[in-house]
């Protein structure tokens, strides 16, 4: 395999509810499978360390970026690049539902989920405060925007992560299952139907990861996927069933959708910074 | 109001087999009535457990139908490589010797309740899980007996309607006969579910799945010609039965209290 190719592992898993310890147990496990396979990343679903359905657990379960119960993440780095997701103790004692970015042995970005949905059957407001932040950052094959589930049906952060130059959005979530009237998952649609639309107009590779098990009876529905800048999904994971994916992404397509569609360059972010703000007048 | 029979399959094959592993069970119990909730019950947890998993307990009454018997030994047989049938005639019957009443609604739910005592019981010595056979109609309307046949640890049809669980059915290619019979609760001879609640299954499922599932307005509803009388009586049965839905409420005296500010996942670390 050439540098032209970039070999991505989907951890598509199911994590124990709130038990950080067998969690990690798992995640190593898997990783160590990652590097045997020769995947240049390894990518875990949101609130991989805890589950999903914490409600006062989050208290139980914060952990610091730095703590040293995360070493293992750091270590393993120098030989893989490692996303995983927990619940943050951030500073002044606030509770993030974040993303750590591991890369060459190196915590290399912390993102703090910033759309937290608090309607119908969720209710992360009152158990975390949303982030403040969102950037990219150089990897070894290109610059990498991250997103946390429902700030991906957010067409605004995605193109946020456009304008500052993702070539990867890696966008990690923990979405339950429903909708059983249609071929697959009417929820599924709605996160397919995003990745189509920005890896196609926004020239950039867009990585899903979702996780499987239920919890309370709420199902999370898997069917991960990856959208290629050609908007076509190139591979997904099946739905309900653990696993962990290995997808090569042909990373020329990136220069050459950029080169023939040129949505970048025709852009004008500047006249689009003054739309917004005539707007808020 | 379609479902889409085997991604529903898939889901609850997942789920019932998530549920119980995870709490260090393999094995589930369920009754088993010859009609169709159980029958679909038994043969969504024998697919996820497996034959040798699952035992269906066969729990007659002397006014029990010969038909349903004879239908849920057949369901057994298919589904499980043993099961039990426990007769509480005598048991029912001293009760009612030393505490007489005429009222069927009574006895019909003492029966209940004796079965699911029954069942629990078997939970505990063949090291089960309880599936519960309650759908979404019958949850929805209250009709069941409250910690009788409503009581169960893992309830895979709770999110579907009495409709929908006639579509998992054919699907599931559950024998003919279940599929075809007039649903009953069978707690006394000629017992029928619709006419005991005074309405019909798929003008209930509609009405339910418009205001619920649908988020339509009651105007809405009566606009597209429902009759005024039964939707009014649909709303009045969800309403009053709305405790049978819920857990037993706790006067909240401390500073923290269970169900209310003692909030922990019921999957806590499993």
């Amino acid at each position: 395999m050439d540098d032209r190719y970039l070999k991505i592992a989907i951890a598509q898993y199911k994590p124990i509810l709130g038990d950080i310890k067998k969690n990690i147990e798992k995640h190593i496990k898997l990783i160590n499978k990652g590097i045997e396979d020769k995947a240049s990343v390894i990518i875990f679903p949101e609130l991989s360390l805890t589950g999903y359905l914490l409600k006062d657990l989050v208290y139980d379960l914060q952990l610091d970026k730095n703590s040293t119960v995360l070493e293992p993440f750091k270590e393993l780095s120098e030989k893989i690049d490692i996303v995983i997701g927990f619940v943050e103790k951030g500073e002044n004692r606030l509770i993030y539902n974040s993303l750590l970015y591991y890369s060459k042995g190196k915590l290399l970005s912390n993102y703090r989920k910033l759309r937290l949905p608090n309607f119908g059957m969720f209710e992360e407001k009152r158990f975390f405060k949303h982030g403040e932040d969102i950037s990219v950052f150089n990897t070894s094959y290109g610059k990498v925007g991250t997103l946390i589930c429902r700030d991906f049906l957010f067409p605004s952060l995605a193109y946020t992560l456009f304008y500052k130059g993702a070539d990867f959005i890696i966008s990690i979530s923990n979405s339950p299952l429903r909708g059983i009237e249609t071929k697959e998952y009417q929820s599924q649609a709605m996160w397919e139907d995003a990745g189509k639309v920005y890896s196609r107009f926004f020239s950039m590779n867009v990585v899903y990861v979702n996780r499987v098990g239920f919890e309370d009876g709420f199902g999370f529905a898997g069917g991960s996927f990856i959208a290629n800048p050609e908007g076509k999904i190139i591979f997904k994971a099946p739905f309900l069933e653990e696993g962990l994916y290995f997808t090569d992404i042909d990373l020329s397509l990136t220069d050459k959708a950029r080169s023939i569609y040129a949505y970048y360059r025709d852009e004008d972010f500047k006249q689009i910074k003054n739309f917004l703000n005539e707007g808020l007048k | 109001m379609n479902i889409n029979p085997e991604l529903v399959e898939r889901t609850l094959i997942h789920f019932i087999r998530d549920e119980i592993t995870k709490f260090g069970f393999k094995k589930a119990v369920l009754g088993l009535s010859g009609g169709l909730d159980s029958t679909v019950a038994a043969y969504l947890t024998s697919k996820a457990l497996g034959k040798n998993n699952l035992i269906p307990l066969i729990i007659p009454y002397k006014s029990s139908s010969k038909k349903n018997m004879d239908d849920a030994i057949k369901v057994a047989k298919i589904v499980a490589e043993k099961h039990h049938i426990i007769n509480i005639t005598e048991q029912i019957d001293i009760y009612f010797k030393n505490n007489p009443t005429e009222e069927k609604l009574f006895i019909g739910n003492k029966i209940a309740r004796e079965r699911m005592s029954i069942i629990f019981d078997y939970s505990a010595r063949e090291k089960a899980m309880v599936i519960g056979t309650s759908n979404k109609t019958e949850l929805l309307l209250g009709y069941g007996t409250w910690f009788g046949d409503l009581a169960s640890s893992v309830n895979p049809l709770g999110d579907l309607y009495k409709t929908q669980v006639f579509q998992l059915a054919a699907h599931l290619k559950v024998p003919e006969q279940i599929i075809k019979k007039t649903p009953s609760a069978d707690l006394w001879p000629g017992q029928t579910d619709e006419e005991e609640m005074g309405i019909m299954y798929k003008i209930a499922d509609e009405i339910l799945y418009l205001i619920i599932d649908k988020r339509k307005s009651v105007k809405d509803i009566l606009d597209w010609g429902y009759d005024e009388d039964l939707v009014f009586k649909v709303l009045k049965m969800v309403k009053s039965s709305q405790f049978k839905r819920t857990m037993p409420i706790i006067a909240k005296l401390s500073h923290r209290t269970i169900g209310k500010d003692f909030l922990y996942p019921r999957d806590w670390g499993v």
